[in-house]
C-alpha cells in the first residue's frame, strides 16, 4: 500500500478515535476535554484543546502521538485577571464560608498548521511546539509560553509571563558537583530557585521511589536550573518529563514528572499508551 | 518546610466499608491473628487496640448494607449479636459527632491559615483528643459487651474482630482473582487475545479456554501481600507459583494495561488540577507516576516492591484543592495485567489485578492491590 494511502486511514483513525474519547468533565462550571482531538487532513494539521491550561493539553496529545519528550512550565498567573474560581458562581453563593480553589482561566485551544511531509511533522518537533506556541500566545488564553531547547537537544514549553526575570526554571543557579540522590538533588534545586526567586515548588506528582534511589552526578556554577534538572533526570536511566504546574490558590509550582509514553492503536482499535523505553512491547 | 503528621488508621470511613463488605465474605481463618499495627503519631509503628478493632467491627455493622452478615462472622447467636449492634449504634452516634466535629476543625483551621498547606499545631491536637474521646466511647462499648457475656463467649468475639480487622487491612479479599487470560508471544506464536470474563473458577486450574498453552513454564497463582504502608503510597508484594513449583527466580514480571478498552476510572480528577492527575488512568500513566513498570523475581518467587497511592502532595491537594465537582471519598482505579518473561521469546500474560487509590476528608487514604488493602490517615 502506498505510503500516503496509510497516512489517510491513520488520519480518518485517529479523527474518529479522538471523538469517542472525548467524554466533556465539568469544572467551575465550564466543560473541559480530557485530551485534546488531532484532526489530520492532507497537509493540515488542527488540534483542539479544552483545558484551564489548553497549550499542557495540546503539546501533550502531540507528544504522545509521536513519543516526544516535552518539558512544560507554566508561567505565573496573575490572580486578578487570569484566574478562575474552580467551582461555579452558584456553588460559591452557596458555600460563602469554603475554601475558594483558583484555577488558570484558560480554556479553548485551536492550532492548525501545514507540513510538507508527515516526516516532517514528526521529526520537526521544535516548529511543531513553535506552532502551538503561537497559536496559545495569539489566544484569550492566559500566559505566553515561548519553546526552548534544552541542553540536551530536547524541548521545553515555558511560560515567561508573571515573573519579572523570566521562567522560573531559566534562573542560573550554584551546586557543588557531587553524587546524591535525585529525590535530594531535586531539593536543592527547589531550595537555591526559592532563595533566588522567592518562588515556593513542591514535589508533587512523581516517582518517589526512583527518586529517592537513584543516585546521580550534577553540578555547576550559574547554571540554569533546567540544565540541572534535565541533566539530573537524564541519569535515571527512564525518560521522564517533568510538567511544573501553577497553582493560583497557594502562589506556589506544582513539580510533576512522568514517563514518557507513546500513543499507538491496538488491534480493536483502542488507543494505547506505551512508555517509550520499551515501544516494543505493544 | 511541610511538616507532615501521621495520624490513626482507624480513621475508616465510609468507602471504606464496602471493602470491608468483601473482607466478611472471605473464608474465616481463624489461626492466630498476627496483633496488627498502625501508623502512631511520629510515624511509628503502634498496635492496634482491641477497642480499634471494634470501631471498625461497629462501622461495618452500621453500613447500610451490612445488614446482619456480621453475626455468623462473629459466630455470635441472635441474642448475642443484638447486643452488638446495640453497642454498634450508640458508636455510631459518637462517630458520626465526632467526624463533623473533625471537620468542622480542619475546615476552621484553613480558614484561619489559608496561605498554610498543613494543619496547625493546635488543630492537630485537637483532633488528637477528639479521636482519644472517640476511642474511649468504642472501650466503653467493649467493656459493655463484656460484662454481659460470658467469658469465652467474650475472648471468641474479640478474636472474631480482630479476624475481620485483619482481613479488611491486610489480607487478600477473596472473589477478586480473575483467570490467567491471554498470552502475548513475542515470536508472533499466537495468542494475544484476550478472555477478560470473570469466571469464579480459581485461577490454580489448568487452562480451559481456547489459548494455546505457553511452551515454557508459567505462573497460574499470584498472592499479593502487604510489605509497608508509609502512607498515603502503600507498598504490596507478591509470590507467584503454579501446580509443578517451579522457580522464576531471576526472571522479569512486568505490568501492562490489559487488551481491550481500558475500564479504568478517577473520580479524583479534575481540570486544571496542579498534579497533572489524569483523567483516564492507565497501567502506562501508573508507570509514569511509579517510575518503574518491571520487577526481577527473587528467591521464593517473590517479588516487588509494587507501590500503590497517591504521593503526600497529591494526597493534599486532592483534599485541599478539590472543586464540588468532585465528590469524596474520591477513588483512582486501574486494572494492571501482570506478565513474566517466562523465555526469551515469550512473554505470558498469568494476572489481572485491580489497583486502587482512594483519597477522603482528614487526608484518610486507602490504596490496594488486588483486593489487599492498607490505610490510613496523613497530614
Amino acid at each position: 500500500m502506498p505510503h500516503r494511502n496509510r497516512f489517510c486511514i491513520a488520519i480518518i483513525s485517529v479523527v474518529v478515535f479522538s471523538g469517542l474519547c472525548s467524554a466533556q468533565q465539568s469544572t467551575g462550571g465550564q466543560s473541559f476535554k480530557p485530551r485534546a482531538d488531532i484532526t489530520r487532513v492532507g497537509n493540515s494539521i488542527a488540534v483542539d484543546a479544552s483545558e484551564p491550561r489548553p497549550l499542557k493539553q495540546a503539546a501533550e496529545a502531540i507528544a504522545e502521538e509521536h513519543g516526544w519528550r516535552v518539558d512544560y512550565e507554566d508561567p505565573i498567573y496573575d490572580p486578578m485577571t487570569e484566574t478562575v474560581d474552580a467551582n461555579d458562581a452558584s456553588w460559591i453563593a452557596s458555600h460563602p464560608a469554603e475554601f475558594r480553589v483558583k484555577l488558570p482561566s484558560g480554556h479553548e485551544l485551536h492550532a492548525e498548521f501545514s507540513v510538507s511531509t508527515v516526516e516532517n511533522f514528526k521529526l520537526d518537533q521544535k516548529s511543531t511546539l513553535g506552532s502551538l506556541v503561537y497559536a496559545s500566545n495569539d489566544s484569550e488564553n492566559p500566559g505566553k509560553f515561548t519553546v526552548l531547547s534544552e541542553a540536551d537537544g530536547g524541548f521545553a514549553i515555558s511560560g515567561i509571563t508573571g515573573s519579572p526575570s523570566g521562567p522560573v526554571l531559566s534562573t542560573p543557579i550554584s551546586l557543588p558537583l557531587v553524587s546524591r540522590s535525585l529525590h535530594q538533588t531535586l531539593d536543592l534545586v527547589f531550595e537555591q530557585l526559592k532563595v533566588k526567586t522567592y518562588t515556593t515548588i513542591f514535589l508533587s506528582n512523581a516517582p518517589l521511589s526512583l527518586l529517592d534511589h537513584v543516585q546521580v552526578t550534577v553540578g555547576g556554577e550559574q547554571v540554569p536550573a533546567r540544565d540541572l534538572l534535565r541533566s539530573a533526570l537524564n541519569q535515571s536511566g527512564i525518560t521522564l518529563y517533568w510538567a511544573m504546574l501553577f497553582d493560583p490558590t497557594f502562589s506556589q509550582y506544582h513539580f510533576n514528572i512522568a514517563r514518557t509514553v507513546l500513543a499507538y492503536q491496538d488491534a480493536q482499535g483502542n488507543r494505547r499508551l506505551v512508555p517509550v523505553d520499551r515501544p516494543n512491547r505493544r | 518546610m511541610q511538616s507532615y503528621r501521621l495520624s490513626r488508621v482507624t480513621s475508616i470511613y465510609f468507602a471504606f466499608t464496602l471493602v470491608a463488605l468483601f473482607a466478611i465474605a472471605a473464608p474465616a481463618q481463624e489461626a492466630n491473628a498476627p496483633r496488627p499495627t498502625q501508623l502512631g503519631k511520629h510515624r511509628n509503628s503502634v498496635h492496634v487496640t482491641l477497642p480499634q478493632m471494634y470501631e471498625h467491627a461497629f462501622r461495618v455493622q452500621n453500613s447500610s448494607a451490612a445488614q446482619d452478615i456480621l453475626q455468623s462472622r462473629l459466630h455470635l447467636t441472635k441474642g448475642q449479636f443484638t447486643l452488638f449492634k446495640s453497642s454498634a449504634r450508640r458508636f455510631d452516634q459518637t462517630d458520626q459527632d465526632i467526624r463533623s466535629l473533625i471537620h468542622t476543625v480542619v475546615e476552621a483551621d484553613r480558614a484561619e491559615h489559608p496561605t498554610t498547606r498543613t494543619l496547625s499545631k493546635s488543630a492537630r491536637l485537637r483532633i488528637d483528643e477528639m479521636i482519644a474521646e472517640r476511642d474511649r466511647a468504642a472501650s466503653e462499648e467493649v467493656e459493655a459487651i463484656h460484662l454481659v457475656l460470658n467469658p469465652a463467649i467474650a475472648s471468641m468475639l474479640d478474636h472474631s474482630v480482630a479476624t475481620l480487622y485483619n482481613h479488611a487491612n491486610t489480607t487478600r479479599i477473596s472473589g477478586s482473582s480473575p483467570l490467567m487470560v491471554c498470552q502475548t508471544c513475542l515470536d508472533d506464536g499466537g495468542g494475544g487475545g484476550s478472555d477478560d470474563d470473570d469466571d469464579d473458577d480459581d485461577d490454580d486450574d489448568d487452562d480451559d479456554d481456547d489459548s494455546p498453552a505457553p511452551s515454557c513454564s508459567v505462573p497460574s497463582s499470584e498472592v499479593t501481600s502487604l510489605n509497608s504502608n508509609t502512607g498515603p503510597s502503600v507498598g504490596f508484594q507478591a509470590v507467584i507459583s503454579n501446580s509443578e513449583g517451579d522457580n522464576w527466580t531471576g526472571h522479569y514480571v512486568w505490568e501492562v494495561d490489559p487488551s481491550g478498552p481500558l475500564t479504568n476510572s478517577n473520580t479524583c480528577y479534575w481540570a486544571g488540577n496542579p498534579d497533572n492527575m489524569p483523567a483516564m488512568p492507565s497501567i502506562a500513566l501508573v508507570a509514569q507516576s511509579t517510575g518503574q513498570s518491571y520487577w526481577t523475581v527473587e528467591t521464593g518467587n517473590m517479588y516487588g516492591i509494587d507501590f500503590v497511592g497517591f504521593t503526600p502532595q497529591t494526597l493534599i491537594d486532592i483534599v485541599r484543592l478539590h472543586p464540588a465537582s468532585v465528590t469524596l471519598a474520591c477513588t483512582y482505579s486501574v486494572k494492571q495485567e501482570m506478565e513474566v518473561e517466562c523465555n526469551d521469546s515469550m512473554i505470558w500474560q498469568y494476572k489481572l489485578n485491580q489497583l486502587t487509590m482512594k483519597a477522603d476528608v482528614d487526608y484518610w487514604y486507602q490504596a490496594c492491590r488486588d483486593g489487599v488493602c492498607a490505610s490510613g490517615t496523613y497530614y
